[in-house]
């Protein structure tokens, strides 16, 4: 009996070193996932965390540096020489002559114009990048030099530079050995595509690449980036593995490009809740998105603080309400207004991000000085000017409420707030204004709704006030389908109506013909400006982002821009 | 009745379990009645954005008059532990009343009749199939179309009118054509005990969450649709059970007794059935009243098929997913919700022990 048990004693020891942590290398990074990657596809990739894998297997010929948030030539040698022509515009690219694929072949023009005809040819899985690159017609190769090409695009728009350089590069040697799709020119893919779809080579390399191995398979997911994929578990992990000798080691002058630790875990956990608390048991290195009030907790455990450095970066993803001003209730401006001063942006932020979010009264960040309006002041919460405001709108004041004849009927003044279910800042802002609306006597309905209704109820303009958020980056500020009346129509994304003669005239402008910071900066005050007076798009807050990182490492490239952080810059400190 | 009566005031005199959670339960019920005139300080839903995630009985929290701490939003503890209570017992007792009735009538009637106890003569049975969708449409749907369109009321009364007059046409119709064509006047076996068995299968065969999910991505969430779904999806059950004990009854010797003088079949049923069929229904009715409530605050504490606005205590726990260390988010509502089920499953308990040892 007594060697039984003491064989069992035995077992249960062997067994639970079983269940012990995976001893790990102290150059590993071990990042969060809140959801497993669909497909690690360069072309056809759908969440954030799926970016920011093959932001490290692949390489774009610009990218931005999160040290400094500036776009810089990555793949590139250098930014692109821009030369405007009549209707269309050349941008000329030169690849570095370091630039290599994972065989030691070199990343040439070839490469790029593989690229290109994958996301511009019909038959594949390419529906999101395809309308990105939709302007470029043609590449034309130098015939002297095989890194140096020429885009040739329709048109000419200030964000044109970033979106010709913004697009992940792929090995024509590994995705295509049977050159299926060398005989078709970039050109012809601009052109009518019936012809291009009974084409018999495209037709046997489209039923390849769209097949899973392209998302999935560690033999073809091989760019010229920093890192190879060694391992991927689905809903568990995801890892990468840096490559022997990567050229961009190896190339001077090139702070930017990275591959520091020697291994990049991705541990796929969904709920926030589980992953701070990895993050407390010191299963994670990298964190982002803490919830306020947790983050206001690790502040003060000093024994956390130990290990980990907390970083509140101003984000670029604001927080707007929006108003249909289709509706006759809220055609007026007066009214709008009257609605914004309820909307107390003030305690929706502190109630949502504990005031990790910086106020603002028009859509560009507080934090890019010089094209934010500073003298423009954000709507405060104001009761009495909101009932003053509804009075000279015409509503009037009665027992139960506010009342206006619009089109020979008598209306009460009623709002339906919706927003995405599951977003708690969203409902925040909504209980608010309810509470808020309730001492003026306007009735306010709260609705939370699944996003595909949201967006779909958007579309059709059945809304009266929506809120959502928006985030984007410090590089362009072409607000033109957002803002301008041509795309206010039923499927348009200027949800609100918003627009008036002379913020079309203000976002053509900008579409088209700026060419300094100093004429780019009068034209998007002035357009705040008319935003902040129309108050059909009213911007909330710019949130800021909670990030905790481990102390061991240094060079994190906290940044505003999403993912908040370089994973591939990380460097080990050195032992004291 | 009468003996599902002595059956509680027996057990409310020998089981102390018994006695100690119809105790809780009633008083409960009692907080929840006389809410309105109970001097708390804030209503459920006013927000205090100054004193969020106030924890309990902390100088803080006393002196903003929050005894019982706040939520995320500020929102005092106490006031919507109170109010919670009534949402729970707001939605899962009409629900299960409902459920109860539409459950045990059609579990009845098929348990009864089965599959060869409903003779009509064919053009009936034509009639009464045309008149139910003409009800549905004419009676239902339009009216509730010209409510939604806010169209005058007249519009609802020519419904009606309409659809009252199809329904004499066809009657008329078909007692004219019955003489012309004889197999109109053909007995038919409509099969009723199959129909409902088969219509139990195919409800139950469709996961309630995600029936609730798919209707959440197109139908905005509302109590009123919610309960209605929660009906509809959960008669089965009681029809089950009262389809079994009418089956079990019929073989009784007394019910054989009933049906050979003559009764007719609503008196067999009212008079000699239903009375027996009280005790295991009732058994029923506790142990589904306290699956309703955590179905409510699961549904609130996931904020699907319910507004936002809707007082729960599911809402109140769902608060700590933004705050891991507001243990009174959980602790508090949680307790009362976890005591509310243990208190009604306490009940179904001790009903089955009393009624399965009187079956015997």
């Amino acid at each position: 009996m007594r060697k039984i048990s003491l064989a069992l004693v035995c077992y249960f020891l062997l067994f639970f070193t079983f269940c012990s942590q995976p001893e790990r290398a102290p150059e590993e990074v071990r990042v969060r996932l809140a959801t497993d990657p669909e497909t690690l596809s360069p072309v056809s990739y759908s969440n954030a965390g799926a970016l920011q894998i093959i932001n490290l297997l692949f390489q774009s010929l610009l990218s931005a540096d999160l040290a400094t948030n500036e776009i810089k030539p990555f793949l590139a040698e250098s930014m692109p020489t821009i030369e405007r022509q009549d209707s269309i515009t050349l941008f000329t690219y030169e690849i570095r002559e370091e630039a290599e694929w994972t065989n030691g072949s070199p990343v040439t023009a070839e490469d790029v114009a593989f690229t290109l005809k994958v996301a511009k040819a019909p038959l594949l899985n390419n529906e999101g990048l395809k309308p990105q690159l939709e302007f470029i017609r043609d590449i034309r190769i130098d015939a002297a030099n095989p890194r140096r090409f020429t885009f040739v695009c329709a048109g000419y728009a200030p964000e044109m530079e970033l979106l010709t350089g913004d697009f992940f590069i792929l090995p024509a040697y590994l995705f295509d050995p049977e050159n299926l799709l060398q005989h078709i020119q970039v050109a012809d893919l601009s052109k009518e595509h019936s012809k291009l779809e009974n084409d018999e080579k495209l037709k046997a390399f489209a039923a390849k690449f769209n097949s899973p191995e392209y998302g999935r398979d560690p033999n073809l997911l091989q760019g010229s980036g920093g890192y190879t994929l060694e391992n991927w578990e689905n809903g568990k992990n995801l890892t990468l593995t840096r490559k022997k000798d990567w050229w961009g080691n190896n190339t001077s002058n090139t702070q930017h490009l990275t591959a520091n630790p020697q291994r990049v875990s991705f541990q796929v956990i969904p709920d926030i809740t589980t992953a701070l608390l990895a993050l407390k048991n010191r299963q994670l290195d990298v964190l982002e998105g803490i919830p306020a009030a947790e983050f206001d907790q690790l502040k003060q455990q000093e024994a956390f603080l130990k290990d980990y450095a907390l970083h509140t970066p101003d984000a670029y993803e604001f927080i707007y309400a929006g108003i249909n001003t289709r509706s006759p209730k809220f055609s007026d401006k007066l009214t709008r207004q009257a609605i914004a001063h309820l909307l107390d942006a003030k305690s929706v932020m502190k109630a949502s991000h504990h005031n990790y979010a910086k106020l603002t009264a028009g859509l560009i960040p507080p934090s890019v000085s010089e094209y934010y309006h500073k003298e423009l002041a954000p709507y405060s919460f104001n009761i009495e000017k909101a009932a003053t405001l509804l009075k000279t709108a015409g509503w009037s004041r009665e027992a139960d409420g506010w009342y206006k004849t619009i089109h020979g009927k008598r209306e009460q003044l009623s709002i339906e707030a919706i927003y995405r279910a599951g977003s708690s800042s969203h409902e925040n802002a909504a209980i608010i204004l309810q509470q808020n609306a309730a001492k003026l006597n306007i009735p306010v309905q709260v609705q939370g709704m699944e996003g595909s209704l949201l967006a779909s109820k958007s579309k059709q303009h059945e809304f009266e006030i929506f809120y959502r958020s928006l985030s984007g980056n410090p590089f362009a500020f072409n607000f033109k389908p957002l803002l301008h009346t041509g795309y206010a129509g039923v499927g348009g994304i200027n949800y609100t109506g918003f627009g008036t003669a002379e913020s079309d005239s203000i976002l053509n402008q900008i579409s088209t013909t700026v060419t300094s910071k100093a004429e780019m900066a009068n034209l998007l005050k002035r357009l705040q400006e008319i935003m902040h007076e129309e108050a059909a798009f009213i911007p909330m807050y710019y949130i800021k982002e909670r990030v905790a990182i481990h102390r061991r490492f240094t060079n994190t490239k906290v940044s505003g821009l999403s993912p908040n952080y370089d994973v591939s810059a990380f460097t080990l400190k050195e032992e004291e | 009745m009468k003996q599902v009566w002595i059956s509680i005031k027996q057990l409310w005199r020998d089981k102390f379990g018994f006695r100690l959670a119809l105790a809780y339960l009633m008083l409960l019920l009692l907080l929840v009645i006389i809410l309105p005139w109970l001097p708390l300080p804030y209503n459920p839903n006013h927000l205090d954005v100054q004193h969020a995630y106030l924890a309990p009985f902390t100088e803080r929290a006393m002196a903003a008059g929050h005894p019982l701490g706040t939520d995320s939003l500020g929102r005092d503890l106490l006031a919507n532990l109170l109010y919670g209570a009534r949402t729970a017992f707001l939605v899962s007792f009409p629900v299960m009343l409902l459920t109860t009735l539409l459950g045990v009538t059609l579990g009845t009637v098929a348990g009864f009749l089965g599959d060869r106890g409903l003779v009509l003569p064919s053009h009936r049975l034509i009639l009464y199939l045309v008149g139910v969708v003409a009800l549905l449409y004419y009676g239902l749907y339009l009216p509730f179309q010209v409510y939604q369109l806010e169209l005058s009321v007249t519009y609802a009364g020519i419904s009606s009118g309409f659809l009252a007059g199809l329904l004499l046409l066809l009657w008329g119709l078909l007692e004219v054509i019955r003489r012309w064509f004889t197999f109109l006047q053909a007995p038919f076996r409509l099969p009723v005990d199959m129909i409902v068995m088969r219509t139990t299968e195919a409800i139950t065969s469709i996961p309630r969450f995600v029936l609730i999910l798919v209707l959440a991505s197109f139908i905005p969430p509302s109590l009123p649709l919610l309960m209605l779904l929660l009906v509809l999806s959960d008669w089965p059950s009681s029809a089950r059970l009262a389809r079994a004990e009418m089956l079990r009854i019929k073989q009784l010797p007394y019910f054989e007794a009933a049906q050979s003088i003559g009764n007719k079949p609503f008196q067999l049923v009212w008079r000699h059935a239903l009375p027996n069929l009280a005790g295991p229904v009732l058994v029923a009715f506790t142990f589904g009243l306290g699956g309703l409530l955590a179905l409510e605050s699961t549904l609130s504490f996931l904020n699907i098929g319910v507004p936002s606005t809707l007082v729960s205590w599911g809402r109140t726990i769902s608060s700590i997913r933004s705050n891991t260390s507001a243990w009174w988010l959980v602790a508090l509502p949680g307790s009362f919700l976890s005591l509310t089920v243990l208190a009604l499953y306490t009940c179904s308990y001790h009903f089955t022990q009393i009624f399965t040892t009187r079956s015997r």
